[in-house]
C-alpha cells in the first residue's frame, strides 16, 4: 500500500472518528471530563478581567504561511480568536488582531467581522482592528510590540506559528504588567515560550485550547479523535521498540 | 436563487480542500490540474498580501492623523513602504537594471540589520525570560529547564571546556547526549501532537465545521 | 313590650321604669319610643335633636342607644335592619335561621333613592347564593395570628385586668351603620365592597348569629391573608401627635413621617360615591394635644391617655371624626372595611364549609361587654403594627370610668329586655330566645341579643376556655371605657368582623350583624348635617374643653348643643411642639463614630502618588544583561588574538568533504535560502565555509527560497562570494526565486522543477515583465542539463527553521540524489533535524556558527565563522553567568516573596 492511500486512510479515519465522537459528546450527559490545561483557565479570567475594566485583548497570530504547514496552529488560533472576539466584541475596547500573513489577515477579519455580527454588535465591528504588521517573523515583532503599548493591550494572546522571536512580544507585554498566553507549533518557540510566556501552551494544547473555550462539540471531539491516535501511536512505537530490542 | 455568503464560502473552502487533498494523495493523474490549483493558491495568497498591506495602509493613515508619536511612527512606516515598493516597481527587485540597487540597498542594511538587532535583542530578553522563570515558576521543571539550557550553553563554548580534556569530554557529551536523546525524544513526542492537532484542525476546515472566513 | 326613650341619653327603655337605664335619668314625660321613628328620615331624629344629650351621655360613659327608639317595622328600621342585614345576608343558608329577617321587598320600597340607586348598582355580587359572610368572621382561638399575639405586652395585659376596665360592663350596641361610616372613612379601595354591603343588605335576610361557629372559621381566610399582607403604606397615615412620636413605636413612626401620603388616599376614599361630608374636602390633620394634663380629661380619657398610644389620623377625623371620641379607634378604621367588605370571598367560602356546622350554639360572642380576651387584643392593636391599626379597643370595650352599671348590678339595673337578653344567654334556651326575638325585636336589638350571649360568657366565672384562652394569648389592653368610648363601643362592636386574624372579633362582628350594612355614601343629608366639628378636632375631646351645655353657633351642627368646640382645637393646631432628634450617645459610640468617620473621610482622601523608583530592579536587570553582552561581543571581537580554538569537525560533516569535492564545473548545486533575515548572521557564518567551497569547485549554482525574503537573501549572497569567485549571474549561476506553496510548492518543484519555477527571479521592472525575452531560467547555462532535481550535484539546504528542513526532506528529499543533502541549519533546529541525519534522509548536518566554524577550521580559512567564535564563546560563557547570577537573584526574591506572603498569612 503507497503512502499516499495510507493518508489517505488515515484522513478517512479521523474524519469518521471526529464524527463519531460529534455525536457521542452530542448524546453524552455531564461535563467534558477534559484534563485542566491552567492557562486556558487563566485565558478566560483574563478575558474577564480585559471586558471588566476596559482594556484590550491581544490576538497574534504569528507570521504563518496560509498555503504551509504554519496554516494548522493559524486555525487554531482563529478558533480561538472567534472565541475571544464574541466575548470581547462589546467591550468598550475590543481585541485587536496582529498577523504576519496576507491570508490570514484577511481571514482574521473575516473571524472578527463573523463574530461580531452573530453577537449583535456587527455595527462595532472596525475592520482596522485586524491587522498585517509584518510578513517576516521579526518584522511581526516588530510589528505587534507597539500594538502592546499603544492599544491599552491588558493581555496578549500568542496563537499561531512563532518561532523564538515570541519572547520580544512577551518582553513588550511583560513591561506594561499584561497576561501573556503563547502557543506555538514551532519547538524552538516552545521552548523559548516555556521560559517568557505567563501561560504557555505546549504541544497539542494549542490545538485543544478550541475545545476549552467551548468552541463546539467538534473541537472536543476531534480532541478526542486525536487521543485515540496518539494511543495508537504510543502503542505502535512500544511495539516497535519491543520487537527491535527482542527482535 | 442567491445563496447566503457563508454557504458559499464554505462549499467553496471544501470544494478546494478536497480537490488539493484528492490530487495529492490519490493517483489520478491530474497533475498539471494540481499545479495549476497550487499556482492560484500562491497568486491568491500573494493577493492577499497586497490585501494585508492596504490594510496596514490604513491603519498607519488613520494612527498618522491622530497626532502625537504614534503619528510620527506611523509617518514614517508610511514613507518607507512608499519609497520601498515605488522603487520596486519602477526599478527593479534589485534595481540592477537600473545600475542602482536601492532595494537591494534597503533589505541589505535597513532590513537585515534591523532584524538581526531583533535577533540580539532576542537574546537578552531569553536570558531575563530565563533569569526571571526561577522567580515566576521556582518548581523544579524550572530547575531542570535552566540547567538543561545551561548545559547546551556551556557545550557550545569551546572557551570553557577546550582547555580541559576530560570536562570537555564531559560536557560535550552530556551535550550531545541530551540534543539526541531528550531533547529529540520530547521533540517526537511534541511533534506528534502538533501533527496531531493540525490535521485535526484541517479536517474541521475540510467537513466545514470551522469556517474562519467569516461564515 | 312598649318602649320609652330617655330624654336624657335618648335610649329606649322599658316603659315601666321610672329611671333610664343607662343614664339613670328620669323617664317621667318621656316618649314612647314609636313615636320617634313614625314618619321618613326622623328615624333618628331623636340623635339629631338629643345631640347635646349624646354628647353629655358620652362624657358619663354610656351610649344612647338612639337605635332603639325606632319601632320595629318602621321604614327607618327597614332600612336599618337591612343594612344591618347586609353581610349576613348573603349566606343561603342564613334565611332558615333567621325566620325574623324582614322581607327585602317590603324593605326596598321604602328605601330612600340615594340607597336604592346604590343597592342596584351593585346587586351583582350579593345575590349571590353562595356567600355566607357571617361563617367567615367566625373567631378560631387557636388560629390566632401571631401579629395579634405579638401585640401582648405584659404591662397591658395587667391593666387589661382590672375590674373597671373588665368585661362585665353592660353592652350598648353601637348602630352600625355609625361604624360603618366611621369604618368607610379610612378606606381607600371600599368602594365596591360598600356597594355589595349595602347591596347585599337589602337583598339577603340577615344571618342567625347563633350559626355562627369559632371554630368554624378557617385558619387563613382569604380575607385574613389579604389583610395581613396589606402593606402598611396602604394604611391611612395617622396624625399621631408629635409629643409621643418619640415613643412611638417604629411602624408608627413610619407613618408619622409620611403624612404626605395620607392626604391623597384620603381624598381619593373620599370619592363622588359618598357623601359630601363624608367625602368632603380634607380638613388638615388635627393633633391631640397630649401636652394637656391629664386632670382636666374625664378617667377614661386619662387611662386611655396614659395607658397607649393613639393613633389618630387626620383623614380620620376629616371624616368621620365624630367617630374619633371612641379613642384609638380611629386609626384602625381602615381595616374595618376590609374586613367588612373583603370578606366576600371568606364568606363564600365558609359557607360552602361551614354551613352545615353553623349551629346556634357553636359561637357565642362577647355580648354586654367586651371580654378581657378581646379589649386586651384590641388595646394592643394600638401599639402595633400598622397592619394592626385596625381594632380600636374602645369599640369592645366596656365603659368603665363612667359606666352607671357596675359588673355586679347589671341585672339588678338592667331594664326588662336586657336582662331578658342574659336569661336567653343559656345555650339551653337559644330557641325560645330567636322565637322571641323574631316577634318584636328589631333587628338591631337581635344583635345585642348576640352581644348579650357572649358577654353572658364572659362574666368572672362563666368565661369560656377559649375565650380565656384568647385572653391569654391576646395582650390585654388598657381600658378605654371612658363614657364616650361607650357611647360608641356598641357601633363600633360592629366593626369587629373586620378584625383580622379570624378571632372572636370577627365572631361578634358576624353577632351583630350589621356591620356591612351602612355605607358611608348611603347617609342622607341628615345625617350630613349631625356631623359635628369635633369631627375634625379630635382634639377637642382630650383636652377636656368640650362644652355639653353650649349651643353651637356655626357649622352645620349649628344650634346643636354639646357638641364639642372647635376654638380650642384650633387654638392648638399651631405649630407643633418641636422635638430633640438628637441622638443620646454614649462616649464609647461617640468614640467609634468618630473612628468611622476618620476612616471614611480617608478613603476620600487623595493620596499623595508614591515615589516610583526611576528604575524599576527587573529593568536595571535587564539592561545589565543586554550591557554585559553587549561588551563582551564587541570587546572580544576587537581583541585580535584569538581566545579559542576553532571547533573540531563534528562526524556529521563528514560526508560534507567528499560532496563537494566531487563537485565539478559541470556539476549544478542547488542552494536553499530558507531562513530569516534576522538570523542571516548566523546562518552566513554557518554556509560561508561551506558556499566557498563549493565556489572554489567551480560548481553552478542554482538559488531557489520558499520564504519571500529568499531571493534577495540569494542576491546577498551571492554579492558576497560572486566577485571574489567569477561568478556571474545566468552563466554559474541562476535565481530560481521565490517558489510559493510551501509543501505542496515543494512537492510540485520536486515533480516538476520547471513547471513549479517558471519564470524565476526577474529583476526588471515591472513594466518590462511583459516581455518574456528573458526566458525560462531553465535555459539559462547555469542549468544546463538540469530537468529535474535527480540532476542536481548537491542540494545545499540553509533554514533555521526545523519545519522547512523536514518539509524539504520529506517533499523534495526523495528526489533528489540519495546523499546529495547537505543541511546548514541554525543551532535552535539542530536537535529536530539531527533525527533525519540519524536516519540518512540527509547526508551531512552543519549547526549554526560551531558548524560553520569548524569547516572554516576544517578548511583553514579565515572566514565570517572564525571572526565571530571569539564572541561568541564569549559571550556564551557570559550568558551562563547571567543565567545563574540573574537566576539566583530572582530566586531570591521568590523567596522572599513566598516568606512575605508565608507572614501574612499567618
Amino acid at each position: 500500500m503507497s503512502p499516499e492511500l495510507l493518508a489517505a486512510g488515515f484522513l478517512v479515519v479521523f474524519v469518521i472518528l471526529i464524527a463519531g465522537f460529534t455525536v457521542y459528546e452530542r448524546t453524552r450527559k455531564g461535563g467534558r471530563n477534559l484534563r485542566e490545561i491552567p492557562a486556558v483557565a487563566r485565558l478566560i479570567h483574563a478575558i474577564g478581567l480585559a471586558v471588566e475594566d476596559g482594556t484590550r485583548l491581544h490576538v497574534a497570530l504569528g507570521a504563518s504561511d496560509m498555503t504551509g504547514e504554519g496554516a494548522a496552529p493559524a486555525l487554531a488560533g482563529l478558533a480561538i480568536l472567534d472565541r475571544v472576539a464574541r466575548t470581547a466584541s462589546i467591550s468598550d475596547a475590543p481585541p485587536v488582531v496582529t498577523s504576519g500573513d496576507g491570508a490570514l489577515s484577511v481571514l482574521s477579519q473575516g473571524v472578527l467581522a463573523g463574530a461580531y455580527r452573530e453577537t449583535g454588535a456587527g455595527k462595532l465591528h472596525d475592520p482596522s482592528l485586524a491587522r498585517l504588521v509584518g510578513t517576516t517573523p521579526f518584522s511581526f515583532a516588530a510589528g505587534a510590540m507597539p500594538v502592546i503599548h499603544d492599544e491599552q493591550v491588558s493581555a496578549t494572546l500568542m496563537t499561531g506559528h512563532f518561532g523564538p522571536e515570541l519572547a520580544l512580544i512577551t518582553e513588550a507585554a511583560d513591561r506594561t504588567n499584561g497576561f501573556t498566553l503563547a502557543g506555538t507549533d514551532s519547538l524552538a518557540g516552545q521552548a523559548v515560550l516555556y521560559a517568557a510566556a505567563q501561560e504557555p501552551l505546549i504541544g497539542e494544547e494549542l490545538f485543544a485550547a478550541g475545545a476549552y473555550l467551548r468552541a463546539g462539540l467538534v473541537h472536543t471531539a476531534s480532541l478526542r479523535a486525536q487521543d485515540v491516535f496518539r494511543w495508537l501511536i504510543i502503542a505502535g512505537i512500544l511495539a516497535g521498540g519491543a520487537v527491535k530490542l527482542f527482535g | 436563487m442567491r445563496f447566503k455568503a457563508p454557504i458559499v464560502s464554505t462549499a467553496v473552502a471544501m470544494l478546494s480542500g478536497l480537490a488539493v487533498l484528492l490530487l495529492l494523495l490519490l493517483p489520478t493523474g491530474l497533475d498539471a490540474l494540481y499545479a495549476g490549483v497550487i499556482r492560484w493558491a500562491a497568486a491568491l495568497a500573494a493577493v492577499a498580501l497586497l490585501v494585508g498591506l492596504v490594510n496596514l495602509v490604513n491603519v498607519h493613515v488613520e494612527k498618522s492623523s491622530g497626532g502625537g508619536s504614534e503619528a510620527v511612527s506611523s509617518i514614517a512606516l508610511l514613507a518607507a513602504f512608499g519609497l520601498t515598493f515605488l522603487a520596486a516597481l519602477f526599478l527593479g527587485p534589485n534595481g540592477s537594471a537600473a545600475g542602482v540597487e536601492p532595494v537591494n540597498w534597503l533589505f541589505q542594511y535597513v532590513q537585515v540589520p534591523v532584524e538581526a538587532a531583533l535577533m540580539a535583542l532576542l537574546a537578552v530578553s531569553l536570558v531575563y525570560a530565563s533569569a526571571r522563570l526561577l522567580r515566576r515558576v521556582p518548581n523544579l521543571f524550572s530547575f531542570v529547564f535552566i540547567g538543561t539550557a545551561l548545559l547546551v550553553l556551556l557545550g557550545t563554548s569551546t572557551l570553557a571546556t577546550g582547555e580541559f580534556g576530560l570536562i570537555s569530554e564531559l560536557v560535550t557529551g552530556v551535550h550531545g547526549w541530551i540534543t539526541r536523546v531528550p531533547a529529540a525524544a520530547g521533540a517526537r513526542g511534541l511533534l506528534i501532537g502538533v501533527a496531531l492537532g493540525s490535521v485535526a484542525a484541517g479536517l474541521r476546515i475540510l467537513i466545514g465545521t470551522d469556517r474562519p472566513f467569516g461564515g | 313590650m312598649a318602649e320609652i326613650l330617655c330624654p336624657i341619653c335618648g335610649r329606649s327603655n322599658p316603659d315601666e321604669l321610672d329611671r333610664c337605664a343607662h343614664c339613670r335619668a328620669s323617664l317621667a314625660g318621656a316618649a314612647p319610643a314609636g313615636a320617634t321613628g313614625s314618619g321618613g328620615e326622623d328615624w333618628l331624629s331623636s340623635l339629631r335633636g338629643d345631640d347635646d344629650v349624646y354628647r353629655e351621655e358620652e362624657d358619663q360613659g354610656d351610649w344612647p342607644g338612639g337605635e332603639e327608639d325606632i319601632p320595629a317595622g318602621s321604614p327607618e328600621a327597614d332600612r336599618l335592619e337591612r343594612i344591618a342585614s347586609g353581610s349576613l345576608a348573603e349566606s343561603p343558608s342564613s334565611p332558615d335561621s333567621l325566620p325574623e329577617t324582614p322581607p327585602d321587598a317590603v324593605a326596598q320600597q321604602d328605601q330612600p333613592d340615594w340607597l336604592k340607586e346604590l343597592l342596584e348598582a351593585t346587586s351583582g355580587p350579593a345575590d349571590d347564593p353562595e356567600t355566607a359572610p357571617g361563617e367567615a368572621v367566625e373567631p378560631r382561638l387557636e388560629e390566632i395570628p401571631d401579629w395579634l399575639n405579638e401585640l401582648k405586652p405584659p404591662e397591658l395585659s395587667a391593666e387589661a385586668e382590672e375590674p373597671e376596665t373588665g368585661p362585665a360592663d353592660t353592652p350598648e350596641p353601637l348602630p352600625d351603620w355609625l361604624l360603618a361610616l366611621g369604618a368607610s372613612e379610612e378606606r381607600d379601595d371600599f368602594e365596591p365592597f360598600e356597594m355589595r354591603a349595602v347591596e347585599t343588605g337589602s337583598e339577603e335576610p340577615e344571618a342567625d348569629p347563633g350559626q355562627v361557629e369559632p371554630e368554624a372559621v378557617e385558619p387563613e381566610s382569604d380575607w385574613l391573608a389579604g389583610f395581613i399582607d396589606e402593606p402598611a403604606g396602604e394604611i391611612p397615615v395617622p396624625a399621631r401627635p408629635e409629643s409621643r412620636e418619640s415613643e412611638a413605636p417604629d411602624w408608627l413612626s413610619g407613618f408619622l413621617e409620611e403624612p404626605g401620603e395620607a392626604a391623597p388616599e384620603e381624598e381619593r376614599v373620599s370619592g363622588d360615591d359618598f357623601p359630601r361630608w363624608l367625602a368632603g374636602p380634607p380638613e388638615p390633620p388635627h393633633e391631640l394635644s397630649h401636652a394637656e394634663p391629664e386632670e382636666d380629661l374625664p378617667p377614661w380619657l386619662g387611662e386611655f391617655e396614659a395607658g397607649a398610644d393613639r393613633p389618630e389620623t387626620a383623614g380620620r377625623f376629616e371624616e368621620g371624626g365624630w367617630l374619633e371620641d371612641t379613642g384609638p379607634a380611629g386609626a384602625l378604621e381602615r381595616p374595618k372595611f376590609e374586613g367588612r367588605f373583603d370578606d366576600t370571598g371568606w364568606q363564600d367560602a365558609e359557607a360552602d364549609a361551614d354551613s352545615d356546622a353553623a349551629g346556634e350554639d357553636e359561637f357565642e360572642p362577647a355580648g354586654d361587654a367586651m371580654p378581657d380576651w378581646l379589649t386586651s387584643a384590641l388595646g394592643q392593636v394600638e401599639e402595633g403594627e400598622p397592619d394592626d391599626l385596625v381594632i380600636d379597643p374602645s369599640v369592645f370595650e366596656p365603659s368603665a370610668a363612667g359606666e352607671p352599671v357596675a359588673e355586679g348590678e347589671t341585672d339588678a339595673d338592667l331594664q326588662e329586655w336586657l336582662s331578658k337578653y342574659d336569661q336567653e344567654t343559656e345555650p339551653a334556651s337559644e330557641p325560645e330566645r330567636e322565637a322571641e326575638l323574631d316577634e318584636d325585636v328589631p333587628q338591631w336589638l337581635r344583635e345585642v341579643d348576640r352581644v348579650e350571649r357572649a358577654g353572658a360568657e364572659t362574666t368572672e366565672e362563666g368565661i369560656p376556655d377559649w375565650l380565656r384562652e384568647l385572653n391569654e394569648l391576646t395582650p390585654a389592653v388598657e381600658t378605654a371605657g371612658a363614657p364616650t368610648e361607650t357611647a360608641w363601643q356598641a357601633g363600633e362592636t360592629d366593626a369587629v368582623d373586620w378584625m383580622p386574624g379570624g378571632t372572636a372579633f370577627g365572631a361578634l362582628a358576624e353577632v351583630e350583624g350589621i356591620e356591612e350594612d351602612l355605607a358611608p355614601g348611603d347617609l342622607p343629608e341628615w345625617l350630613r348635617a349631625m356631623r359635628p366639628i369635633e369631627a375634625t378636632a379630635p382634639g377637642v375631646m382630650e383636652t377636656g374643653e368640650s362644652d355639653t351645655g353650649s349651643f353651637e353657633r356655626v357649622g352645620p351642627l349649628a344650634g346643636l348643643r354639646g357638641v364639642l368646640s372647635a376654638e380650642p382645637v384650633a387654638a392648638q393646631a399651631g405649630k407643633p411642639p418641636s422635638q430633640s432628634v438628637r441622638l443620646q450617645v454614649s462616649d464609647a459610640q461617640q468614640a467609634r463614630a468618630n473612628q468611622l468617620q476618620k476612616m471614611v473621610a480617608g478613603e476620600t482622601e487623595p493620596q499623595p502618588p508614591g515615589r516610583r523608583p526611576i528604575l524599576s530592579e527587573q529593568r536595571v536587570l535587564r539592561y545589565l544583561i543586554a550591557g554585559l553582552l553587549f561588551l563582551t561581543t564587541v570587546l572580544t571581537g576587537l581583541i585580535p588574538s584569538r581566545l579559542g580554538e576553532l571547533p573540531a569537525k563534528p562526524p556529521e560533516m563528514d560526508a560534507i568533504t567528499p560532496l563537494i569535492t566531487g563537485l565539478s564545473p559541470e556539476s549544478v548545486v542547488l542552494v536553499v535560502l530558507d531562513y530569516q533575515p534576522g538570523l542571516s548572521g548566523e546562518m552566513d557564518a554557518a554556509a560561508s565555509g561551506i558556499v566557498d567551497h563549493v565556489m572554489i569547485q567551480k560548481a553552478r549554482l542554482a538559488l531557489i527560497s520558499t520564504s519571500p525574503t529568499g531571493p534577495a537573501l540569494g542576491e546577498r549572497l551571492m554579492g558576497r562570494f560572486a566577485a571574489d569567485h567569477g561568478y556571474t549571474s545566468g552563466a554559474q549561476y541562476v535565481h530560481l526565486g521565490y517558489l510559493p506553496g510551501a509543501a505542496a510548492g515543494l512537492q510540485l518543484f520536486a515533480n516538476a522543477p520547471a513547471a513549479a519555477v517558471p519564470g524565476g527571479y526577474d529583476d526588471r521592472p515591472f513594466w518590462s515583465l511583459v516581455d518574456r525575452a528573458g526566458g525560462s531560467p531553465w535555459a539559462q547555462p547555469a542549468l544546463r542539463g538540469i530537468s529535474s532535481l535527480n540532476d542536481f550535484g548537491m542540494t545545499l539546504l540553509l533554514s533555521d527553521d526545523s519545519e522547512t528542513v523536514r518539509r524539504w526532506v520529506e517533499q523534495v528529499g526523495p528526489f533528489l540524489r540519495p546523499g546529495t543533502l547537505v543541511v546548514i541549519s541554525s543551532a535552535q533546529a539542530e536537535p529536530l533535524v539531527r533525527p533525519y541525519l540519524d536516519s540518512g534522509q540527509i547526508a551531512a548536518l552543519v549547526s549554526g556558527l560551531r558548524g560553520g566554524a569548524a569547516y572554516e577550521g576544517f578548511l583553514q580559512r579565515e572566514g565570517p565563522a572564525r571572526r565571530a567564535w571569539d564572541g561568541t564563546n564569549v559571550g556564551t560563557l557570559a550568558v551562563i553567568v547571567l543565567i545563574m547570577g540573574a537566576g539566583t537573584y530572582n530566586l531570591y526574591l521568590a523567596w522572599e516573596e513566598r516568606e512575605l506572603l508565608r507572614k501574612g498569612g499567618a
